[in-house]
């Protein structure tokens, strides 16, 4: 009595699945044919597409070669309605977000996280930030960019009229690209390498290498949609490092006007609305308190290019909570920002986190990522930037 | 198919694994209300702070609690028991010597299980929003995005979300159903495919494992606050479906396997 034919439906299943997950994997891979463009009717390309409007889902991913940050924030941790560690994590973690865009001057942008999201809305006349799981929304009046627009090409003829050498300044997006492509080209190499399918659509692929040898930044690489230009991921190589340190693009794009609602937003009853300052307002309210007594320093810019490297001046890293002090005691305890109302469990994490991260370094305390380096000097001084720590070091003792 | 499911319905056992559900959106609504003045924002599961402004959250909040442990626990009682509770009982032989066949039976008992994923989520939306309605005010509810929408629109809502979390749960059924074909034992059934319930979850919490992720059941079960957002984000729905859609084909047909190959004797 054989019955054993019976289980063949359970061995056929398994291998259906495993060969449409291999196959679907393989159509994606699959480079489409393309009429061959140079590198610069491609910058060209995505300089025209600034107006268009489309819709779609953006996955982000980063391996910077840091302990995950976003395990030491718990969701709906204090922490996030602090700007930095905000900006940080949204820059840091891998997220997945739904982006409306219709033109230059509306967009919005919702950060899909589990069981919550985070909004920014930005329509002709107001940009909004939303954040469902505080229930706290921020409102900014934008400036009349017609005014604006009227003002700057006022002040720009004014300008060329004292100046006869602007009067070539570029007008058409072709002549930006020109531009753009002239600024870059003394230390980056640009090509186009070949084709790909990003989120179902052709794509180019505009390679961007440095050629500067100092920076850690392998290469830049940027997928353009063939038949809008628009960009639809960027992936950022390390050197060193075989996995992409950064990666963020469209898994799924929709070239049609997103319904003109979504750009409305009003905060729900019961959230609490902050109004953000306009330009004028916080210009005045400077004024009001009058200027400081002496400007602080600037920021100094060592090098050029892809291995230039910010210097904060010896204090700011006081100012920033960044003082490292002396002995154990003072030590890595100040590194981070404690503000009243955090819960100390968490500060203790993230401390325990940066510990883990920071290395000694000859004159201070260096933070090595795949991508970028930071130094705090013994005396206070932050240096950062796009390359190796030893760099920073050798700038530092300058 | 009709029998099937009064029996199932007419157990003193299911009842009380809904009314256990039942609880669950009971006992957060009157605890928020009871202690409503100090609440520490941030804290606790989701949604649990819009309770007081809105009872129609109180669904929502018991909908987080219940999807990593209560409805796993109540599915894998019911879809342990469609096979071996059978067997348990000696009835199987009985059910069998009718000409219905053992892919029928084995459908039969599979539509009952996913019957009871569906009326079990539903148990924790409907009370949740009646008991949220009587303890708190009402009013249009916010979304995550922000939005705002009418009562009438939120239901809409809620009925879509309890049928992603039925779907959510139906690899797990399938799962339930193949162990039950194993065993005469249904205890055993039960246990391992809740205990199968929490090791996926606990796959799913690891970093590490991030590669497996994609392929665990559990992966989509709190993507139901894809609904919540304005406009509705549907790709989760999609994923989820084939994922589960895989999960059934492969159990079902394992469970197919064990089934019709078996020497019933009891």
């Amino acid at each position: 009595m054989n019955k054993n034919w019976r289980w063949l439906p359970a061995g056929i299943v398994p291998v259906v699945i495993v060969a449409a997950a291999v196959s679907g994997s393989a159509v994606a891979e699959a480079q489409p044919q393309l009429p061959a463009k140079t590198a610069q009717e491609l910058l060209e390309f995505v300089a025209t597409s600034s107006d268009d409007a489309y819709s779609g889902t953006v996955e982000q991913s980063s391996d910077l070669g840091l302990p995950d940050i976003g395990m030491a924030t718990p969701p709906g941790g204090t922490s996030s309605s602090d700007p930095t560690s905000m900006a940080l994590e949204l820059l840091t973690g891998d997220h997945t977000a739904q982006v409306y865009v219709d033109g230059p001057d509306k967009a919005r942008v919702q950060v899909l996280d589990q069981l919550a999201q985070r909004d920014v809305v930005v329509n002709t006349t107001d940009a909004w930030y939303y954040d469902s799981q505080s229930n706290e929304a921020t409102h900014a009046v934008l400036p009349d960019q017609d005014a604006a627009k009227a003002e700057l090409e006022a002040k720009l003829q004014q300008k060329a009229a004292e100046y006869p050498e602007l009067q070539n300044v570029p007008r058409t997006p072709a002549e930006l690209a020109q531009t753009f492509l002239a600024r870059i080209d003394p230390s980056t190499e640009v090509a186009v390498d070949g084709t790909s399918r990003v989120a179902g659509r052709s794509a180019y692929q505009l390679l961007l290498t440095p050629e500067d040898p100092a920076t850690l930044i392998g290469s830049i690489a940027v997928s353009v949609d063939a038949e809008t230009g628009v960009p639809l991921s960027v992936t950022v190589q390390a050197k060193g490092q075989e996995d992409p340190a950064f990666t963020a693009g469209f898994s799924a794009v929709d070239f049609s006007t997103p319904d003109a609602g979504i750009f409305d937003f009003t905060p729900p009853a019961g959230a609490t609305v902050t109004e953000a300052p306009t330009a004028d307002e916080a210009r005045a309210k400077l004024e009001a308190e009058g200027a400081p007594a002496e400007t602080p320093e600037q920021p100094t810019v060592i090098g050029e290019d892809w291995s230039t490297i910010v210097e904060l001046p010896a204090g700011s890293a006081g100012q920033l909570g960044l003082d490292l002090g002396d002995g154990e005691a003072a030590g890595m305890g100040e590194i981070m920002e404690i503000k009243p109302g955090m819960d100390p469990e968490e500060v203790a994490g993230a401390q325990a986190l940066l510990q883990q991260a920071l290395t000694e370094v000859d004159g201070g305390k260096a933070l090595q990522t795949s991508l970028v380096s930071v130094l705090v000097t013994d005396d206070g001084r932050i240096l950062a930037g796009a390359v190796g720590v030893d760099q920073l070091v050798a700038a530092a003792q300058q | 198919m009709l029998s099937e499911v009064t029996v199932l319905f007419r157990r003193l056992r299911t009842w009380a694994m809904i009314g256990a559900l039942a609880l669950i959106p009971i006992l957060i609504a009157v605890v928020v209300r009871v202690s409503s003045d100090g609440s520490a924002s941030g804290r606790g599961p989701a949604f649990l702070n819009s309770i007081t402004e809105n009872g129609l959250f109180v669904s929502l909040t018991a909908l987080t609690v219940a999807i990593p442990l209560f409805l796993p626990l109540t599915i894998g009682v019911v879809a342990g028991d469609t096979i071996a509770g059978e067997a348990n009982l000696g009835t199987l032989r009985y059910l069998l010597v009718a000409p219905a066949g053992r892919i029928r039976l084995l459908l039969v008992k599979y539509a009952g299980a996913a019957l009871f994923c569906f009326v079990a989520t539903l148990t924790v939306v409907i009370t949740g929003a009646i008991i949220g309605a009587l303890l708190f005010p009402v009013g249009p509810v916010t979304l995550l995005s922000g939005d705002t929408v009418g009562i009438g629109g939120y239901f809409g809502r809620l009925l879509l979300l309890a049928l992603y979390v039925t779907v959510s749960l139906m690899g797990l059924s399938a799962i339930g159903l193949f162990i039950s074909t194993l065993t005469t034992i249904p205890v055993g059934a039960m246990a391992a495919t809740a205990a199968l319930a929490a090791v996926a979850q606990i796959l799913g919490a690891l970093p590490q494992l991030e590669w497996l992720h994609p392929w665990l059941f559990t992966n989509y079960w709190l993507g139901f606050a894809d609904f919540l957002r304005q406009p509705i984000v549907w790709s989760s729905f999609i994923d989820n479906a084939v994922l589960q859609t895989g999960y059934i084909a492969v159990f079902g047909t394992l469970a197919y396997g064990r089934f019709s190959t078996k020497d019933i004797l009891s």
